[in-house]
C-alpha cells in the first residue's frame, strides 16, 4: 500500500470518529426534553456531543430550553442540527439554516418558528411567508414569550 | 335552530314592531342539491340567504375548498358525501351560527404546508358540527379562533398509518367555550387535540388507535376531561403545559410501548385527576415538572408501572387511590419527594390493623428498590422476578438502602376504596 493510501484511509477514519447526526425517526422518537412524541416532520431539533451522543426534541423550543437546563454542559456539545422545513425530515447543521418566524405556521410548541435552509426561503415562495430572525433571537424568544406563556395577544383570552 | 334562537331574543324586547321586522325579514328557504335541485353545494351556496337551510341528497359530490361566509343549516341525507379527492381543503366556515350536520366527508388532502381539515371552522362563534362522518382526512374538524361551538356525535375514521401524513382528528386551536361530545375518532395522529383553549369541556368521546396520543393537551388551562374512553393509542395521552385542568371518569387502556403511558403529565399543575381508570398501560400515571395535583380515588389496574414520579413533580396529593396486580407500584427518580400519600390501598401491603379502623398500622413503601435501579438502568428489567432481585428487596426491607424513604403511606387502607 502506498504511503498516500495510508494517510487517506487514517484521514477517512478519523473523519469516521466524527459524531454525525442521527436521523429522526418520526413517530417512534420521543422528545428527551418535553416527553411528546416526535411526529410532525416539519418540525424537530437535534443536538449531538463530543461522545456522540444524540438528543433529538420535537422542536426548536425544545432544544433552546434543554441547553439552557444544563443536562449537557455547553463544552461537551459538538453540534446543532434542525429539520428543514421546506424538505421535511431532513436535518442541516444549525449555522446553514434560516429561521422564520410566523403566525401562518404552528409549531409542535407553540412559538411559530420554522428552520429553513439558507436561501431556500427566497427561492421557494410557497413556504409560508412571515420575518426571518436569526439563532439568537429565536433563543431570546423562546426564553422571553415562550417560557411566560405564549398566550398573550391571543384574540380571545 | 339559528333562527329560533334569534327569534326569541327579539320576543324578549316585548316590542311589536320588532317582531313584525324580524318575521318580515326571516324567511328561510330550504334549497335542495342533487336529484333536480342545486347540482353541487357551491352552487346552492351562491343563491343561499342568511339562515337558510341547504340539504343535500344522497350522492358523492367532488368539491372542496367551500367556504361558508353566512350562518345557514348545511345538512346532509344519509349517504351525501363531499369528496376532497385528497387535495386541499373541503368546508370552511367563517360566519358564526353554522350548523353542519349529517354529512360525510372524504378525503381532504395531505399536506406539509397547510394543515388541510375536512371541517375547519375559522373565527366563528357559536357554531355547531354534529353528526358526521368523516373518512381518511388529513385533520378532521379544525376549530381555529373560535368560541362557544359544539361539536358532538361525529364519527372521525382517519387512514394513518404513519404520523407524518396524518393529522389530528379533533383540532382546537385558540378557542374557548368548546364542547367537545361523544366523539369516536380512530387512527389520527393525535384523536382530539388542543393548544391554547379556556374553559372548554371534552366528554363522553372515545378516542383510539391514533398513532399518537389519545387527546393531547398543550397551554389549555381551566379544561375538564371527563367520562372519555382512551385505548390504544401508540403514546396513551398526554396534558401539558396547563394548569386547572379536571380529569375525571376517563378510562385509560391497553397503552403499550416504551414511550407510552396511560397518562403523562409534564408542567401541570393546580389539577384534579380523580375516580379514573388505569388499566394495562406499560406507565400508568407519570408527573414531570407538575406540582400541586389532587390524585384521588382512581383505580390502577395490571399496568407495568402504576406511578412514575420525577424529582420535579411536587407538592402532589395521592389520596383514596387503589393499586391493584401492578408489576410495579410506584418508581421515581430521586431518594427525595415532597409529595403526600395517604389512604390509598396497595395491594402489595403486608401490613396488619390491630386497632381495627381501616387503615393499616404500619406506614407502606411503594417504591421498591429494585424499581429505582429501573428507573436508572432500564434493562434491569429484565431481571425482575430473579432470585437475586427478591433477595435485594427482601434486604431493602429490613436494611433500606436505595429505597425513598420519602415515599410513604403512612395509613394504607386495607380495603381498596375504588
Amino acid at each position: 500500500m502506498s504511503k498516500q493510501r495510508v494517510v487517506v484511509s487514517i484521514l477517512a477514519l478519523l473523519a469516521a470518529c466524527q459524531p454525525r447526526p442521527e436521523p429522526i425517526r418520526f413517530g417512534e422518537d420521543v422528545c428527551v426534553y418535553c416527553q411528546m412524541g416526535i411526529s410532525d416532520p416539519r418540525f424537530g431539533a437535534e443536538l449531538l456531543t463530543q461522545q456522540g451522543r444524540a438528543y433529538k426534541f420535537d422542536a426548536l423550543e425544545c432544544m433552546v430550553e434543554f441547553e439552557r437546563s444544563g443536562q449537557v454542559p455547553t463544552e461537551r456539545i459538538h453540534s446543532r442540527w434542525v429539520v428543514d422545513f421546506g424538505q421535511p425530515g431532513e436535518l442541516i447543521a444549525l449555522e446553514s439554516a434560516e429561521f422564520v418566524f410566523t403566525p401562518a405556521v404552528h409549531s409542535p410548541m407553540g412559538l411559530n418558528v420554522y428552520a429553513v435552509l439558507r436561501g431556500r426561503y427566497e427561492a421557494d415562495s410557497l413556504l409560508p411567508r412571515g420575518r426571518k430572525i436569526s439563532w439568537q433571537e429565536v433563543v431570546e424568544l423562546v426564553q422571553t414569550q415562550w417560557r411566560q406563556g405564549p398566550l398573550q395577544g391571543s384574540p380571545l383570552q | 335552530m339559528v333562527r329560533g334562537r334569534y327569534g326569541s331574543a327579539w320576543y324578549f324586547s316585548s316590542c311589536l314592531a320588532f317582531v313584525l321586522v324580524s318575521h318580515t325579514s326571516a324567511v328561510s328557504e330550504r334549497l335542495l342539491v342533487g336529484h333536480g335541485g342545486f347540482p353541487t353545494l357551491q352552487a346552492a351556496l351562491a343563491k343561499a340567504r342568511a339562515g337558510d337551510t341547504v340539504h343535500i341528497l344522497p350522492g358523492v359530490y367532488r368539491e372542496r375548498e367551500i367556504d361558508i361566509w353566512l350562518p345557514l343549516v348545511i345538512e346532509g341525507s344519509p349517504g351525501a358525501t363531499l369528496d376532497g379527492e385528497g387535495a386541499g381543503e373541503i368546508l370552511r366556515v367563517r360566519a358564526s351560527g353554522t350548523v353542519i350536520q349529517g354529512l360525510t366527508f372524504r378525503r381532504s388532502g395531505v399536506s406539509f404546508l397547510r394543515e388541510n381539515a375536512a371541517i375547519r371552522v375559522e373565527g366563528a362563534h357559536d357554531c355547531r358540527i354534529e353528526r358526521n362522518r368523516l373518512e381518511g382526512c388529513f385533520f378532521g374538524i379544525y376549530l381555529s379562533k373560535s368560541a362557544r361551538c359544539v361539536v358532538q356525535y361525529n364519527v372521525i375514521l382517519g387512514s394513518a398509518e404513519r404520523e407524518a401524513t396524518s393529522g389530528n382528528g379533533i383540532h382546537l386551536w385558540y378557542c374557548r367555550d368548546i364542547l367537545v361530545r361523544g366523539n369516536h375518532v380512530v387512527r389520527h395522529r393525535d384523536g382530539i387535540y388542543l393548544e391554547f383553549v379556556r374553559h372548554s369541556t371534552v366528554e363522553h368521546n372515545v378516542s383510539e388507535g391514533n398513532l399518537r396520543y389519545g387527546i393531547h393537551f398543550m397551554f389549555s388551562d381551566s379544561c375538564s376531561y371527563r367520562f372519555n374512553l382512551f385505548q390504544r393509542n401508540s403514546a396513551g395521552v398526554a396534558v401539558m403545559y396547563s394548569r386547572f385542568i379536571l380529569m375525571e371518569n376517563n378510562r385509560f387502556e391497553h397503552n403499550w410501548g416504551e414511550s407510552a403511558f396511560g397518562l403523562l403529565l409534564k408542567d401541570i399543575s393546580q389539577s384534579h385527576v380523580r375516580r379514573n381508570v388505569f388499566l394495562s398501560n406499560t406507565t400508568a400515571l407519570y408527573l414531570e415538572g407538575s406540582n400541586h395535583n389532587l390524585v384521588d380515588s382512581n383505580r390502577f389496574h395490571a399496568n407495568g408501572r402504576a406511578l412514575r414520579l420525577m424529582a420535579s413533580a411536587t407538592g402532589n396529593t395521592f389520596i383514596a387511590n387503589s393499586f391493584v396486580a401492578n408489576t410495579i407500584d410506584a418508581t421515581t427518580n430521586s431518594t427525595f419527594s415532597f409529595n403526600t400519600f395517604r389512604a390509598n390501598y396497595w395491594d402489595r401491603y403486608r401490613g396488619y390493623d390491630i386497632d381495627r379502623n381501616g387503615y393499616g398500622d404500619v406506614p407502606f413503601h411503594p417504591v421498591s428498590a429494585f424499581g429505582i435501579l429501573t428507573e436508572r438502568f432500564p434493562a434491569l428489567l429484565l431481571f425482575l422476578r430473579s432470585f437475586i432481585a427478591e433477595l435485594w428487596e427482601l434486604a431493602e426491607q429490613v436494611f433500606p438502602v436505595l429505597t425513598p424513604m420519602a415515599i410513604v403511606d403512612p395509613t394504607p387502607l386495607l380495603k381498596p376504596p375504588v
